[in-house]
């Protein structure tokens, strides 16, 4: 008798417990066709970044491109899309500088940089200014990003961000007032 | 006979396990030992250079003054409690890391400590005798190091508590505790810290990485 309860008691569980005979994608997001003109570095880039006192700071670039998954808890339905993580380091102690960029619906993407805490977002109809004088060099098409995160606790740290596709970090300021541009 | 034998045994154990039998002592900080705790507002902050005159700041993030219970018993039954208090500081520095900083009241057998922890080193010296007591290298290749002052290693390091100390051109006039790994120390990245000096009245004054970086207070 006990073993036909616990066996029923099994089978309950097993019966109430969605199941997915089989995973549906229900959409693949991908970056579009152009994403690496946006996409300023290659992996192992490398790049320097002087400092107002005249220091030079040396940086290397690591790519991670993968294809991740999301969907809802217990959903049969799933979808994909791309994702590009580049990790921007330097033998010098330096703020962690990342950068996120993930493909969504209709084309359009997430395109984000962190520096130690402070967050850059990207937006596509941002305006961008015709030429910028940095460091004695002329650069094209450039973005002037203030930073999107701020805690009133700790202040802001890293106050702005001069960015554009095609070099990648042209110049950081920081809200104390020391600068790092581009050799 | 046995039977006035084990009646005096349990009249013994319902003493002890009486509450007015257990021993409970509060030991608080010592003016001496929480002077180590620097006397800021929480999110205060400072800002350190290094040699080349770059800066970066450091903020207190987190305070907390509180009281922790422990307690010894003898069968089972509890026979004495002890509440100690700890002050407990951390300064936030997106750069380099967090430091922390707790000063302990200790035991009445024990003598009230500090200690200092760094992303991969946690560090305690003996708050009256300033003897270094242990030491935890917690480098980032996994792998962990510990010495007390119970081994019969001797810790890798120097440690000091001196007043007058001279740094950068700035003279600190209360004690300053300063730390310094002296080997053992292959195992950590060019980035780890392996030196620092902590003032009474200031705070961290001076921070010295592996690859001979140099960090001072502004």
């Amino acid at each position: 008798m006990k073993i036909l309860i616990i066996s029923f008691l099994i089978a309950s569980v097993g019966f109430c417990t969605p199941k997915c005979d089989e995973s549906n994608l229900i959409e693949a997001y991908t970056f579009p066709e152009n994403m690496e003109e946006l996409i300023p570095y290659e992996n192992q880039d490398k790049f320097t970044l002087i400092h107002n006192s005249g220091t030079e700071i040396p940086f290397e670039v690591f790519r991670n491109s993968t294809v991740e998954t999301g969907g809802c808890d217990h959903c049969c339905d799933y979808y994909t899309y791309e994702n590009e993580e580049l990790f921007v380091v330097s033998d010098y102690p330096f703020y962690d500088i990342q950068f996120n960029i993930n493909a969504g619906e209709e084309g359009i993407f997430n395109y984000g940089i962190s520096i130690g805490r402070e967050y850059f977002s990207l937006d596509e109809d941002m305006q961008m200014s015709d030429s910028v004088k940095i460091n004695d060099q002329y650069f094209h098409e450039v973005l002037k990003l203030k930073s999107n995160s701020y805690s009133e606790e700790y202040g802001r740290e890293v106050d702005s961000l001069y960015f554009n596709y095609s070099t990648g970090i042209l110049k950081i300021i920081q809200q104390n007032g020391d600068t790092y541009e581009i050799h | 006979m046995k039977f006035i034998k084990l009646f005096l045994f349990v009249s013994f154990l319902l003493l002890i396990s009486c509450n007015g039998a257990i021993v409970y002592e509060e030991i608080d900080l010592q003016a001496e030992t929480e002077a180590w705790i620097v006397q800021e507002e929480r999110y205060h902050s400072f800002q350190m250079t290094d040699e080349n005159g770059i800066k970066s700041s450091w903020n207190l993030s987190e305070e907390d003054n509180y009281y922790s219970e422990s307690g010894g018993s003898f069968l089972f039954i509890p026979t004495n409690k002890s509440n100690r208090e700890i002050h407990f500081q951390k300064f936030r520095n997106t750069i380099l890391g967090d430091f922390s900083i707790n000063a302990d009241a200790g035991f009445s057998d024990v003598n009230p400590w500090v200690s200092f922890n760094m992303p991969e080193l946690s560090f305690k010296f003996d708050a009256v005798t300033h003897k270094p007591n242990r030491l935890y290298l917690s480098p980032n290749n996994g792998k962990s190091f510990s010495w007390s002052e119970y081994d019969d290693l001797e810790l890798p390091l120097e440690f000091q508590v001196m007043t007058n100390f001279e740094v950068n051109g700035k003279t600190y006039p209360e004690e300053v505790a300063i730390f310094e790994l002296t080997d053992q120390i292959g195992f950590l990245e060019p980035k780890s810290v392996v030196k620092f000096a902590f003032s009474k009245d200031v705070g961290l004054i001076f921070i010295e990485l592996k690859n001979g970086l140099k960090f001072y207070r502004l």
